[in-house]
């Protein structure tokens, strides 16, 4: 695609790869693929490398570790859980760094491009949440999970006519898409501007005529990183705590 | 012409990926990457790191109990303390009420001999001058009577009997202060 002077390379080219091996397999590995599994394994070893440190005053990985338990616990657990949320905390901190680190590759060189940006992940990790929360519900509360949820007590009978459709749709439906799509949309406009901007530097350092140009454009890419770090973290954080409360709302209705 | 056309429109769309679509091989990857990362932590290693925070946790507990202990006995200490304190304080001041007590009683003791002592001289002076004057008032008499007597003798012209006179001249005074005092 070229825009005046600028050639902005296709959308496929800016988030599909090529698979490594397996092409047209089911199994078919790409650079997406190696994000997941190396936001597994980076997860892995920081928290092999903690349990194999047992400091009394915690330091480096094992600090590292150690604080992101506490924040699990504080931030997304004790708010969106409650009592009882202390059984989720695998789940939810291996949500939370698995995300993280898939967020983040987007601004590492080499791999500038987050797994996030993709579908693929998001939408895993939605599909888990909501077949979660709707599990924890049903098993709690059988179904009356599913019918206090659709007919919220209070209401007068003939408001159901209008209740029970939207709360089926808002909770039952929108929820594990709204959490791919938030994510996903997030991480992808990130890197569609990182791209831009990239591109940008590139043209402007070929083209005389505008090359004064390419400081404000650099720093507009330098400024973007940083940012990508902070809804790096902001948009796991989202994800995780939003199932959190998901998952909170399915064990404790009544709140 | 337009079937040929809606083929060749559709082979086209079959190339173009939808970007915003899932792959079926990035969802099988993410899926088993993900549960890889949710089991291992779940069963293996999230285990050790909570044992240790939870250890620290209890050593923490431990600590903070034995530093409440420990503030407890100070505080028993301070309380036992100041119960002797109290103790002494009574005791000092009854050893200060006693010793009071005992000066004054000293005091009065001393006070009253002094007293004692200022009579006894007192009384020995009054005697000793009451002596003196009856004796210095004997002397005066035998020499008033002696110049009495020795002024008589001239007066009539013959020596007078000294000692019958000194006798007349007592018996006289002595009827002379009994009559006075009758």
């Amino acid at each position: 695609m070229i825009i005046g002077a600028l050639q902005f390379p296709p959308i496929e080219n800016v988030v599909e790869w090529p698979a490594w091996f397996g092409q047209g397999q089911a199994y078919a590995f790409n650079k997406i693929a190696f994000i997941n599994l190396l936001a597994a394994i980076i997860t892995i070893v920081i928290f092999a490398i903690a349990g194999s440190k047992k400091q009394l005053v915690p330091r480096g990985v094992q600090n590292i570790a150690e604080v992101s338990v506490q924040f699990i616990r504080n931030e997304v657990i004790a708010p969106g859980i409650g009592h009882g949320g202390e059984r989720y905390l695998p789940m939810l901190i291996s949500m939370f760094f698995f995300l993280f680190f898939s967020n983040i590759t987007g601004i590492i060189p080499l791999f500038n491009m987050p797994a996030t940006a993709r579908m693929a992940t998001p939408i895993v990790l939605a599909l888990l949440a909501w077949v979660w929360f709707i599990g924890v519900g049903l098993k709690h509360h059988g179904i009356r999970y599913i019918t206090g949820a659709l007919f919220p007590p209070g209401v007068p009978k003939p408001l159901y006519l209008l209740v029970t459709p939207i709360e089926f749709v808002s909770t039952f439906l929108v929820r594990p898409f709204s959490l791919a799509v938030r994510l996903f949309a997030n991480m992808l406009a990130g890197h569609i501007l990182l791209v831009t901007f990239s591109v940008l530097c590139i043209t402007l350092w070929g083209f005389k005529p505008l090359v004064a140009a390419l400081p404000l454009s650099l720093f507009m890419l330098i400024a973007l990183t940083g940012f990508e770090v902070l809804v790096a973290f902001l948009q796991a954080y989202i994800f995780t705590i939003l199932t959190a409360v998901y998952i909170g709302g399915a064990l404790h209705p009544e709140h | 012409m337009l079937a040929a056309a809606l083929l060749l429109a559709a082979e086209e769309a079959k190339k173009t990926v939808n970007p915003i679509l899932p792959v079926t091989e990035e969802i099988v990857w993410a899926a088993a990457s993900f549960f890889l990362l949710w089991m291992l932590m779940r069963y293996v290693f999230l285990a050790p790191v909570m044992r240790v925070m939870d250890e620290r946790e209890g050593r923490l507990r431990e600590a903070r109990a034995e530093a409440d202990s420990a503030s407890s006995g100070a505080d028993d200490a301070v309380a036992a303390y100041n119960a002797r304190v109290d103790v002494a304080r009574v005791e000092a001041n009854g050893i200060v009420a006693a010793a009071r007590d005992e000066a004054e009683r000293y005091r009065a003791r001393q006070l009253a001999e002094a007293n004692a002592a200022i009579h006894a001289q007192r009384d020995q002076a009054s005697a000793e001058v009451g002596a003196a004057k009856a004796a210095a008032l004997a002397q005066l008499r035998t020499q008033v009577a002696g110049v009495a007597v020795s002024a008589a003798s001239r007066v009539v012209q013959k020596d007078l009997a000294l000692d019958a006179q000194l006798q007349v001249i007592e018996d006289y005074v002595n009827g002379s202060i009994e009559g006075g005092t009758r």
